[in-house]
């Protein structure tokens, strides 16, 4: 067999053999076809926004096969395909496969020089696209647009020939300067499958992580794997891919059992908190030992294994099961199944057992070769020495054999090297810089940190001409972080380049960047270094200039998250970029919500907003103000049975739409309505008394203490037309909330229509409202006082109230009527927007908040306000998808000085909006209770102006079959005195202006809305000149009305002594003051103090009312109790006062209009509570 | 290493008719035989260049063109 010396006691030439396991001589979409013959309504794909059936996955890849074939696409041809992260790529991909032709993934972002390479290395007729951005690639949304399922039924697509076909083609770096496009066969993923049944057990019962790129060839593992065995892959979407937290989340909603992961993110990640996940595997790069010991420790049984195999060999072909504590390098371990390797020299001839040598690889995974390129193939794909049979791969790998027969890897024999996991050549590289005019000659060698450097001769080369080149040509890990330009290289005496010289040379200088300076600096700058693998941070360093990727950035996100304490996000990261800034932003933050503190189980109670709400429900006459409103046109074969029944499963799962709150003594309780009850109706309709009876539905008020507290309304108004509106109260959701359900309702409707099996929302029904409102209150009281110091600080000396010019007087009691204006921001503003956030590195909403505090500035005639902004207390990701109230309102202390630019402004807003949200735990309740304006009756405290980008993109209802168009619902009320929505269309960004109509005339908003966006324009068009100096078109015209002309400072209200007031005098009188002393806690007031002087609050309010009613047998109103705020006057009103029975709205207009009249020469000066905003 | 460079190689073919190189003088591994053409490491694979215009092995390509 071997011509080579036998070495005697040594054995030479051990080939190392899989376990035989048959495999189908099939193609990938023929084993997944059988899959969903079998179990059609299994799920294929979870995602957390659609999830694909076996039926639908099929279905959506024949139509895409369909489509394809009839553009001219051929079995044999090839498609790139730039595939986004949902289902309905991988159905797209499997189209490809379906017709006949191999898919050709490239990451969509890949620079155009690179995909012209790509398209051309790889002969693709046709260029498909998730999202198309150049005129010649097609747009998958348009080539499923072009057919339907039913034409595909009539004519099936015939699979491909067999398992000889070409599958996909994957692009590798190669040592000829260009990349390799390698060619895989069915038959070798039918293999794979097959050999990952028998050594992993992978089966149909198995949930699979779809985490890597589809244009790298683990993704094959994760995706048509499981598939072709019947499994459920969770596919990953961008956001939580590159985020620590959002992935443990992800793997625990979904269950996940089975992954591949990168190394840096199983450091990252808490196996503890993952008891389901058993097989993991890695294969990038070799994990950490401390990893193996953290994942296998413990009570799981858990398989941890270190994977090996290149992309020539489809996916992997040796594994390592790793286990316990180790202090040797891992081991890549023994051949996986059908899989044969050989450690040989450079005649192919056996090397001694135990010496070093390459690693030759035989077996059914082999690709067929590289595409275009025979010689690159004869080389790596050889006559199988050995007496083996076929063909063999040189995998250019050294390993050596152990002599517990198992393979370490020790490293390449060509100059690829991995960085951040991925196989980078430095040839190419080189090849590719030298491809500049003016470089005479390029090296390229590994850094310390991992990094790639670069040195071109001469001196005088252009060091950007090269890193464009290399940009636009190269893998990301490819590009150099460090270019330099030489006139001579250190050479060794042989004249070879001085590898470690060069790298000297090439370690990132640090000179012409500052060290950290001050604390929050000094504490980021280890994390900086460890995620980057350099040394200390300059201020000035740009984290992705310095070889920072999406990985890297997920590390420093977890690592500040972690170790300093502090709520940052990866799109921090992107945003900042450098050193000194993300400091400075990582500064301004709060605590991050750790998700896995959620309590389950809790108690109902209300939360402290529901509270809110319920209070002003009692004092409201216009109890339609909080409903919100959703409607839809539906066109189409809708099912109305089959709605009403998703809309059942939606309550089933989100039960807080079931709560309602019962009145307990004055206090609000939670009890919860049957999941089978629903208000649901439905009505044949003309279209044109549609929007009457939306409106009146909409308007219907709901009653807290009985519910139930939202209902839905179907109305048929022709053949396939209809119009949903859904009606519901605050108290149980918000604006969030209508995402989260219409995706629900989505798919729940989906799994009804296609009698797909029942697919409750996990994390709803994991966590209620309830552990909210728990976890809230453990969060509240442990960050309270901090939270209310910055608070206080923050607010000291600001102006108490922001009062627009209006047209007409307030009334004595807060008014909730409501009207709507709207304008559309002209396309240049919106594009002068979109450039000044890019510029700024802030949110466009950002910048419209400056436009918008700026025309404020000019009406209230004072460069200091006070502008309230509506948050979502979501940012744990347990309470992510989950209907609920879960809104606050900031109130954003908005200034400038008279030569304040812009820029300034706009950054101003940025810092205000960002270090408010940082300090969730004090609410505008309680920031109201401290500070006590002064103010007018008839507003809500503190904040009278909001401005809302919280919906900025509007949800979509995508319920299968029919075509939904969201329609603007009526106005129910205005919380405030106005509101201003920015609203994203399909036509662009609109404002849009709720408004109190008792204050203000329409033409006045309209008015305003103008002037607002002409201001934000001349404001764009000179960033630098002052915010003062810009143009504000009818700003006289806006500033004449009535207005309160000096709103009093904001100054914490200090414990009041109160005066030695008189003791009660009257039987009614004692009986008044002992209910306050009940409620207050104390009784050291006297009876001429004010309630809320004396420490009451809005909802020890409804104690005394409570108290009161019982004693005297008659329902108060607690407008009454308002208006009324001494004891003195409350007696006396009491005494004196109609003895009517709290009945209906009229009733109590009746009695606000006559409290009016009775009004004592003292203004009260109630606490009155906040309102909520959806 | 070695230097491979000084070798004479066989250009070889599978009956599938995938090309490669083997070492002149050691015996060819069953399933292969020669193609006809010997020379440097570098010669041989300016040679596969030429004759392996496609590189689908021998009976898919019957079958897709058949």
């Amino acid at each position: 067999m071997s011509t080579a010396e036998q070495v005697p006691g040594i054995a030479r030439g051990t080939v190392l053999t899989g376990p035989a396991v048959p495999w189908p001589a099939s193609t990938v979409p023929e084993q997944i076809r059988l899959r969903a013959t079998e179990r059609p309504d299994a799920v294929a794909i979870a995602h957390d926004d659609h999830d694909f059936t076996y039926a639908e996955l099929v279905a959506t890849a024949d139509r895409v096969a369909d489509a394809l074939r009839r553009m001219g696409v051929a079995p044999g041809d090839r498609v790139l395909c730039l595939p986004d992260r949902t289902p309905r790529s991988i159905a797209a991909l499997l189209g490809v496969m379906t017709a006949g032709a191999a898919y050709v993934p490239v990451e969509p972002g890949t620079p155009a020089g690179r995909l012209q390479q790509a398209v051309a290395a790889c002969g693709a007729r046709v260029v498909l696209a998730a999202e198309p951005t150049a005129a010649d690639q097609i747009s998958l949304d348009d080539l499923l647009a072009g057919t339907s399922d039913a034409e595909v039924t009539a004519a099936p697509p015939a699979a491909p020939d067999g398992p000889g076909d070409a599958a996909y083609v994957i692009f590798t770096s190669g040592s000829t300067g260009t990349p390799r496009a390698v060619m895989v066969e069915h038959g070798s993923v039918c293999a794979l499958a097959a050999g990952t049944a028998h050594d992993l057990g992978l089966s149909a019962a198995d949930v699979v992580l779809g985490f890597a790129s589809f244009a790298f060839d683990v993704s094959v593992l994760d995706v048509w794997v499981p598939l072709m065995l019947g499994a459920r892959v969770a596919v990953v979407d961008e956001r939580d891919r590159r985020d620590a937290d959002r992935m443990q989340s992800f793997l625990r909603r979904h269950a996940v059992t089975f992954g591949s992961l990168p190394r840096v993110l199983v450091a990252l990640l808490d196996p503890d908190r993952l008891p389901a996940f058993t097989t993991v595997m890695t294969g990038d790069e070799a994990p950490d030992h401390e990893q193996v010991e953290r994942w296998t420790a413990g009570s799981v049984r858990r398989r941890f294994l270190n994977c090996y195999g290149p992309t020539e060999a489809t996916v992997q072909v040796l594994a390592f099961e790793a286990a316990g504590r180790w202090t040797t390098p891992l081991p890549i371990g023994r051949p996986l199944a059908n899989h044969q390797v050989a450690v040989v020299d450079e005649q192919l001839l056996p090397v001694p057992d135990g010496a070093e040598g390459e690693l030759l690889v035989l077996g059914p995974g082999l690709a067929r070769g590289y595409l275009g390129d025979p010689e690159a193939t004869a080389e790596r794909w050889v006559a199988a020495p050995l007496g083996l049979e076929g063909r063999a791969y040189r995998t250019g790998d050294l390993v050596r054999l152990q002599p517990d027969g198992t393979l370490m890897f020790l490293g390449r024999l060509d100059r690829q090297q991995k960085i951040r996991g991925q196989r980078v050549d430095l040839d190419e590289v080189e090849r590719v810089a030298a491809g500049v005019r003016g470089v005479d000659e390029a090296h390229a060698v590994v850094l310390d940190q991992g990094l790639v450097g670069l040195a071109v001769m001469p001196a005088t080369a252009a060091i950007e001409a090269v890193l464009e080149r290399c940009r636009d040509r190269l893998p990301t890990a490819a590009v150099p972080a460090v270019v330099s330009a030489l006139d001579i290289l250190a050479r060794g005496p042989s004249g070879k380049v001085d590898t470690p010289a060069l790298r000297r040379a090439l370690a990132p200088a640090r000179t012409s960047s500052e060290p950290p300076r001050g604390p929050d600096e000094e504490a980021l700058a280890p994390l900086w270094a460890e995620a980057l693998g350099t040394a200390a941070p300059g201020r000035d360093d740009d984290f992705f200039d310095c070889g920072g990727d999406s990985i890297s950035a997920m590390h420093l996100v977890a690592t500040i998250r972690t170790r300093l304490r502090r709520d940052v996000t990866f799109e921090d990261v992107l945003s900042q970029r450098t050193f000194a800034a993300l400091a400075a932003c990582v500064a301004g933050r709060g605590e991050p919500e750790a998700w896995d503190d959620v309590p389950t189980g809790s108690p109902r109670e209300p939360s402290a907003a529901q509270r809110r709400l319920w209070f002003v429900d009692q004092l409201s006459d216009q109890p339609g103000a909080y409903n919100i409103a959703i409607v839809e046109r539906i066109e189409g074969d809708l099912d109305p049975v089959a709605l009403h029944a998703a809309l059942l499963r939606v309550q089933r799962d989100h039960e807080v739409l079931r709560w309602r709150f019962p009145d307990a003594h004055g206090t609000p309780t939670v009890s919860v309505g049957a999941a089978d009850a629903l208000d649901w109706r439905q009505a044949d309709a003309v279209p044109a008394e549609v929007d009457a009876l939306v409106a009146a539905f909409c308007g219907e008020p709901f009653r807290l203490a009985a519910g139930p507290l939202w209902r839905a309304l179907l109305l048929a108004t022709g053949a396939g037309e209809w119009t949903l509106a859904l009606s519901v109260h605050h108290a149980v959701f918000d604006g969030w909330s209508q995402d989260v359900l219409y995706t629900d309702l989505a798919r729940h409707y989906a799994d009804i229509v296609q009698g797909a099996g029942d697919r409750a929302d996990a994390e709803a029904v994991e966590h209620t409202f309830a552990d909210y409102v728990a976890w809230r209150s453990a969060r509240d009281a442990r960050r309270g006082a901090a939270d209310q110091e910055w608070w206080d600080s923050h607010l000291e000396g600001a102006p108490s109230m922001v009062d627009l010019p209006r047209d007409r007087e307030r009334g004595r009691v807060q008014s909730w009527t409501g009207q709507r204006a709207s304008i559309a921001l002209p396309a240049e503003v919106a594009q002068a927007v979109e450039r000044d956030s890019r510029r700024l590195g802030v949110t466009e909403a950002t910048v419209l908040l400056a436009g918008f505090a700026e025309a404020v500035f000019r009406l209230v005639g004072r460069t200091d306000v006070v502008i309230g902004t509506p948050v979502a207390d979501r940012r744990n990701l347990a309470f992510e998808a989950m209907v609920g109230f879960f809104v606050e309102i900031l109130p954003l202390r908005l200034r400038r000085t008279a030569d304040t630019s812009v820029d300034a402004l706009v950054l101003a807003c940025r810092d205000a909006l960002v270090s408010s949200a940082a300090h969730p735990s004090t609410t505008l309740d309680q920031v109201v209770a401290r500070f006590r304006p002064t103010r007018e009756i008839g507003t809500s405290p503190l904040v009278q102006v909001v401005f809302n980008v919280f919906n900025f993109r509007r949800p979509k209802l995508d319920l299968l079959g029919v075509r939904t168009t969201t329609v603007r619902p009526p106005v129910t009320g205005s919380l405030f005195d106005l509101t201003l929505y920015v609203v994203e269309t399909d036509a662009g960004i609109e404002l849009e202006a709720t408004y109190n109509s008792d204050l203000y005339e329409a033409d006045r908003v309209e008015v305003l809305l103008s002037a607002v966006t002409r201001l934000l324009a001349d404001m764009l068009n000179q960033p630098d000149a002052p915010a003062a100096a810009a143009v504000m078109p009818g700003q006289a015209v806006l500033a004449a009305g009535l207005q309160v002309p000096d709103p009093a400072p904001l100054h914490l209200a200090r414990p009041r002594r109160p005066s030695v007031g008189q003791a009660p005098g009257s039987r009614t009188e004692e009986v008044v003051a002992r209910a306050w002393a009940a409620a207050i806690g104390s009784a050291d007031f006297g009876i001429d103090d004010n309630f809320f002087d004396v420490g009451g609050s809005s909802l020890d309010l409804l104690r005394v009312r409570a108290d009161l009613s019982g004693a005297f047998d008659r329902q108060i109103a607690v407008v009454d109790l308002f208006l009324h705020p001494t004891v003195r006057t409350l007696a006396a009103h009491l005494d004196g006062g109609q003895l009517e029975k709290r009945g209906s709205a009229l009733d109590r207009a009746q009695r606000r209009r006559a409290a009016a009249r009775q009004r004592s020469t003292r203004a009260p000066r109630p606490a009155a509570p906040t309102t909520g905003e959806r | 290493m070695t230097d491979t460079k000084a070798w004479t190689y066989l250009v070889v073919v599978n009956d599938e008719e995938q090309y490669s190189i083997w070492r002149e003088g050691f015996p060819l591994p069953e399933g292969w035989r020669e193609a006809g053409f010997t020379g440097s490491e570098q010669a041989c694979m300016d040679h596969i260049d030429t004759v392996w215009t496609d590189l689908r092995p021998r009976s898919l390509r019957e079958a897709q063109d058949g």
